[in-house]
């Protein structure tokens, strides 16, 4: 299990592409967006691990790599494929994706903490 | 429905875009894109939501999240198609929900998108939706006099069951954006096949642009399917338009697909995600807008197997498969080609041919024809030429297939062992002549060992029949 500092939890190149695209008048609402979003997810996903739950796992896990690949959080990304891979019938098995949730969860709060710094006011919801 | 895009579609002559998404910053980031563009959105956040925003808009272009908290999107695709049948669905999906998509696809979505997708991405989908600039899918159905419907693919002559399954499936899959992978025998009218899903699809104003993979020198099939730019290779004298540049606005055509070369896949598989060409020598990017249909001899999962066909650009490739029923699978659809074919060449050749005889027809039943289609035109074509008219009888067959008379069913098959007849190819006799020569001296002793049978000798060759067949063809024109 890793934990990521903040800075290397998203690519910023991409990020701030993400942003400019936006445009100014929607950035600081988008961020603020995938700040909630991102914090409801990983709730629902460390919920959906115990007892297990399947389909919320693929739900959450689902919600989270798009989430993850549009902001540029790579590590995310990657670890949020992995979990909705795992969780996809046949062949699911709880000792991969209860680890593969935990540290997916992890992730989410590098992240968070992340978005956090990047603007000013934010409070990063837990 | 947010009111701001609700707001914005009376100012706009087109319905509006409905964009079906669960996950608010998603909802946001893509509407925001659109918005950008120019484009008219309404959003929702729910299956139920989104069928009420469908209901009440009259959009006919949706971005629909596959997986929603009260419903599949998959059946809330169904159920909008059903009601509005030229609705252009795009799917987007995570990448471990993929088969999922492929299901889509087959159902009628026109397109899918992977998450995380770009700007770009989103954009170019929607535009080839027809919801940036190009006509609709329906307004195009409706109007355009070159689009045919699948009862007059004339191509396809035949009513056996198979064909009407093939006829069913090329008039569902034609209206989506879905690729098509075609496969079957030599012979068996995979081209044609193709054509007709073109001919019937909103494309079908645009080009059709067919490129063998089989019969173009490797080294050369980079620049036909994606250009080259003046100089940048030995003999590129000028610049040049490649198929798929070509193809914009309508339908690529890649047959033999599994002849590709690793290298070329590879840069198919990234002209398929990115939907941009980059001609050899050329450092920027061009946009195209290409569905793609392809087609190959060969089983393409043993190809994969094998490891000489990309596992993920068989699975980007084989969205809505279509296989093409052997001849001899066809049952009377044989007589009715051979005598469709008989009337045709007897007009073109001015003679008075009249049928087929009840014996010959039964013959026709029951061979092999494992030229298939192909096979049995050449026959009719050999027997208009030949002879003045009236109606066919054994006498008047090919040779060939005069000793399979009285022979019955088998006789065909059985003449997979090689004639013994042929002579041997003595290798004093090609030492020291062009590798072109040789290569067609080997052809034809192979056809004569294999009694002129063009996928049996290409089966020995290791090369596809329809390969041998351009060899054939070509060295006749030269």
């Amino acid at each position: 299990m890793t934990t990521l500092a903040p800075s290397a939890a998203i690519d910023t190149a991409q990020f701030d592409r993400l942003l400019a695209m936006a445009g100014p008048g929607v950035a600081a609402q988008l961020t603020a967006q995938v700040a909630v979003d991102l914090a409801a997810s990983q709730l629902a996903l460390l919920a959906a691990l115990d007892p297990i739950n399947w389909g919320n796992l693929r739900a959450q896990s689902h919600v989270v790599l798009g989430l993850a690949g549009v902001v540029g959080a790579q590590h995310l990304h990657q670890l949020a494929t992995r979990l909705n891979a795992a969780a996809q019938p046949p062949g699911q098995n709880a000792q991969i994706a209860t680890p593969l949730g935990l540290d997916t969860g992890r992730a989410i709060d590098a992240v968070l903490a992340y978005l956090a710094d990047r603007q000013p006011g934010l409070v990063a919801p837990t | 429905m947010t009111p701001a895009a609700a707001a914005a579609a009376p100012t706009t002559p087109r319905a509006p875009i409905l964009l079906i998404e669960d996950t608010p910053s998603l909802l946001l980031l893509y509407r925001t894109v659109l918005s950008n563009a120019g484009l008219a959105v309404i959003t929702a956040t729910t299956a139920t939501e989104g069928m009420d925003a469908f209901h009440s808009s009259g959009a006919r272009l949706v971005l629909l999240d596959m997986v929603l908290p009260d419903r599949n999107g998959l059946d809330l695709m169904q159920d909008m198609l059903q009601l509005r049948p030229d609705t252009n669905v795009i799917v987007m999906t995570a990448h471990g929900s993929i088969n999922m998509a492929v299901d889509a696809m087959r159902a009628g979505a026109h397109e899918f998108l992977v998450k995380p997708f770009d700007e770009g991405k989103l954009l170019n989908a929607v535009a080839n939706a027809g919801g940036i600039g190009a006509p609709r899918r329906g307004a195009g159905r409706a109007g355009a006099t070159a689009v045919q419907t699948a009862a007059n693919s004339s191509a396809f002559i035949g009513s056996s069951d198979a064909m009407a399954r093939i006829h069913a499936k090329i008039a569902s899959v034609s209206r989506s954006m879905a690729t098509v992978f075609i496969t079957g025998e030599s012979g068996t009218g995979k081209e044609l096949c193709a054509l007709a899903v073109h001919g019937n699809s909103p494309r079908a104003a645009g080009p059709f642009i067919a490129l063998n993979c089989g019969a173009i020198p490797q080294d050369l099939l980079e620049s036909e399917v994606f250009g080259h730019m003046k100089g940048s290779f030995t003999g590129a004298i000028s610049d040049k338009q490649g198929a798929a540049t070509a193809a914009d606005g309508g339908t690529l055509f890649l047959d033999e697909i599994c002849e590709m070369a690793p290298a070329l896949q590879t840069k198919l598989l990234r002209f398929l995600q990115t939907t941009t060409v980059v001609p050899v020598g050329a450092t920027r990017p061009r946009k195209v807008n290409v569905r793609i249909i392809c087609a190959t001899n060969r089983d393409p999962m043993e190809a994969v197997r094998r490891g000489q066909f990309r596992e993920d650009l068989f699975y980007r490739l084989f969205v809505v498969p279509i296989h093409m029923p052997a001849l001899r699978d066809r049952g009377d659809d044989i007589v009715e080609i051979a005598q469709t074919a008989l009337t045709r060449f007897a007009n073109e050749e001015g003679k008075p041919f009249d049928g087929l005889q009840p014996d010959v027809q039964a013959l026709f039943r029951s061979m092999d024809w494992p030229g298939n289609v192909r096979q049995l035109l050449n026959v009719i074509r050999n027997i208009v030429v030949l002879h003045e008219g009236g109606t066919v009888t054994t006498a008047m067959l090919p040779d060939n297939l005069q000793h399979s008379f009285g022979a019955g069913a088998g006789a065909m098959t059985a003449a997979e062992a090689p004639q013994s007849g042929a002579a041997p190819l003595d290798l004093d006799a090609v030492l020291g002549r062009p590798l072109a020569e040789v290569e067609r001296m080997i052809i034809e002793a192979t056809l004569a060992r294999f009694n002129g049978s063009v996928p049996k000798a290409a089966r020995v060759l290791d090369l596809s029949p329809s390969t041998l067949y351009r060899k054939i063809e070509n060295w006749s024109k030269a």
